[in-house]
């Protein structure tokens, strides 16, 4: 039954997502083929233009993914489709997991798609040298005090949790506004609200402490400080957001299940 | 026949506003079932608790002797009052979706239903009208091979010709074994396919007993009788 409801999410979502994702590809394609004519290169209106529709394509996939994607979890769990998701013979794990999963990979999705379209625009117009790799290895194992390829796994790993615990957050947000009888959305909203604003001041503790720590085993600023000096820092900032989206996501998830589970009440 | 479902001191409260208060009610398998009562009786609250899209206040409730979840809701065919499919959907794409999550349903049943109703399954919901997505969701529930069929108002929204049709699809559609629940206001449209009806009244079972009995005993249409009992 799992596989059954990840096969009708995917395709249910597919059908706007793939061609919201395509679009910025194709708009990277035209850059490519713009930045790649040198008669062209002389025309900066024309290309300031094409920099600020880029962008504007950029911020519009993910304002539309995580619109839709809101609006599809509030009328499919709690408004008149509801009816349908939890009356299917699945558990509410089955379904919010599905859920989560789908959107979180249609999230990440849309931060690959960002990365390929900047690759295809780069392709012709930056040459990057394999000495200026090798530098820019070496600069960050320097800056980061580990391997080259720990640093961006854990970077990875860094920004798929922070779209898990974004997309359950905004989830747990439109599960407590369906707890009230009336003004749902404007309640779900404020939920939002506070959910971010615990966010923000939780994020800004962890890196008081996290400043205050590696202060104290710095013993003081000097003038000497080198980027070295700083390893442990970055180390430990990775590690601590890393576990803070964790923590995050599995606060969020438990109140999503807790709403859908035992408190459920579709209108 | 066997007991299909089970309500035990069942109660839901909204805040301070009882919906239901302390219901016991046994409905065994094999009757059609009419749930009546006034607006705001109660009715509705009791059949989304059946479907689980409600918690209980207080007490349980048990369908083939299963509690509330998947296992339960494999064996009920609910019709809610109002549309509640994707709009943007083919009537063949709920088709698939329904055969794919309900292992009762019976594919070939609900095209030949779609057939003799001259509805198109490659349409999209949104070109239908009220009343042919009234019926697309009524074939949808009737093509299952359920114990339990839960129908909200069935017929409130249909032209009488409308109503003879559904009323016919819902009684050559459902086994001898299973029971159907009807909740409606038009009782006297489908007196005549009750067996048993179910007054309820401020969230209270107010009568529970066969149509037989109230046409013998009483001397009345089920339709006077509910007049009588929930006469303002």
């Amino acid at each position: 039954m799992l596989a059954k409801l990840f096969k009708h999410e995917f395709r249910e979502t597919a059908k706007l997502l793939v061609p919201l994702n395509c679009s910025l590809i194709a708009v990277a394609f035209i850059g490519n083929v713009m930045l790649a004519f040198d008669a062209l290169n002389s025309l900066t209106t024309l290309k300031s233009f094409f920099i600020a529709f880029y962008s504007l394509t950029i911020f519009a996939l993910f304002i539309l993914t995580s619109v839709y994607l809101t609006v599809r979890f509030y009328k499919t769990m709690y408004a008149s489709q509801g009816y349908l998701t939890h009356t299917l013979p699945v558990s509410t794990a089955s379904i919010l997991n599905t859920k989560i999963i789908a959107a979180s990979f249609w999230l990440v999705f849309a931060v690959i798609a960002t990365m390929f379209s900047l690759y295809i625009l780069g392709y012709t117009s930056i040459n990057i040298g394999t000495s200026s790799l090798a530098r820019l290895k070496t600069e960050i194992e320097a800056v980061s005090g580990m391997s080259f390829w720990l640093f961006w796994l854990l970077l990875a790993a860094m920004a798929v949790l922070m779209c898990v615990s974004n997309v359950l957050m905004v989830y747990a947000s439109v599960s407590v506004g369906q707890l009230f009888r009336t003004h749902r959305i404007p309640a779900a909203i404020g939920a939002y609200v506070v959910f971010y604003m615990v966010q923000q001041v939780l994020s800004v503790l962890v890196l008081m402490v996290l400043g205050i720590s590696q202060f104290n085993a710095l013993g003081q600023i000097t003038a000497e400080m080198t980027a070295v000096s700083f390893s442990g820092f970055y180390k430990w900032l990775i590690g601590l957001v890393i576990l803070q989206a964790a923590a995050l996501s599995i606060i969020y998830y438990i109140i999503c299940f807790y709403i859908t589970r035992k408190k459920l009440n579709l209108e | 026949m066997s007991i299909i479902l089970e309500c035990k001191n069942l109660s839901k409260t909204y805040g301070s506003h009882t919906a239901l208060n302390h219901i016991n009610l046994s409905l065994e398998s094999g009757h059609i079932i009419g749930l009546l009562g006034p607006n705001g009786s109660g009715k509705t609250t009791l059949i989304k608790l059946i479907n689980g899209l409600l918690t209980p206040s207080e007490g349980t409730l048990s369908v083939n002797q299963a509690p509330i979840g998947p296992k339960s809701k494999s064996w009920v065919s609910y019709l809610p009052d109002h549309s509640y499919l994707e709009s943007n959907l083919r009537v063949n794409e709920i088709i698939r979706y329904f055969k794919d999550f309900c292992l009762d349903f019976e594919e070939e049943r609900a095209y030949d239903m779609l057939k003799k109703l001259q509805i198109n399954p490659n349409d999209k919901l949104k070109s239908m009208s009220k009343g042919t997505k009234e019926k697309v969701q009524l074939i949808l529930i009737m093509s299952r091979r359920a114990k339990l069929y839960v129908l909200d108002e069935p017929i409130a929204g249909v032209d009488p010709a409308a109503r003879d049709y559904i009323l016919e699809t819902i009684l050559s559609n459902y086994d001898e074994d299973a029971a159907i629940l009807i909740s409606t206001h038009l009782i006297s449209d489908i007196e005549n396919i009750l067996d048993q009806v179910i007054f309820i009244k401020d969230g209270q079972i107010a009568l529970n007993t066969s149509v037989d009995n109230i046409r013998e005993k009483e001397g009345k249409s089920v339709d006077a009788l509910f007049r009588e009992v929930f006469k303002c």
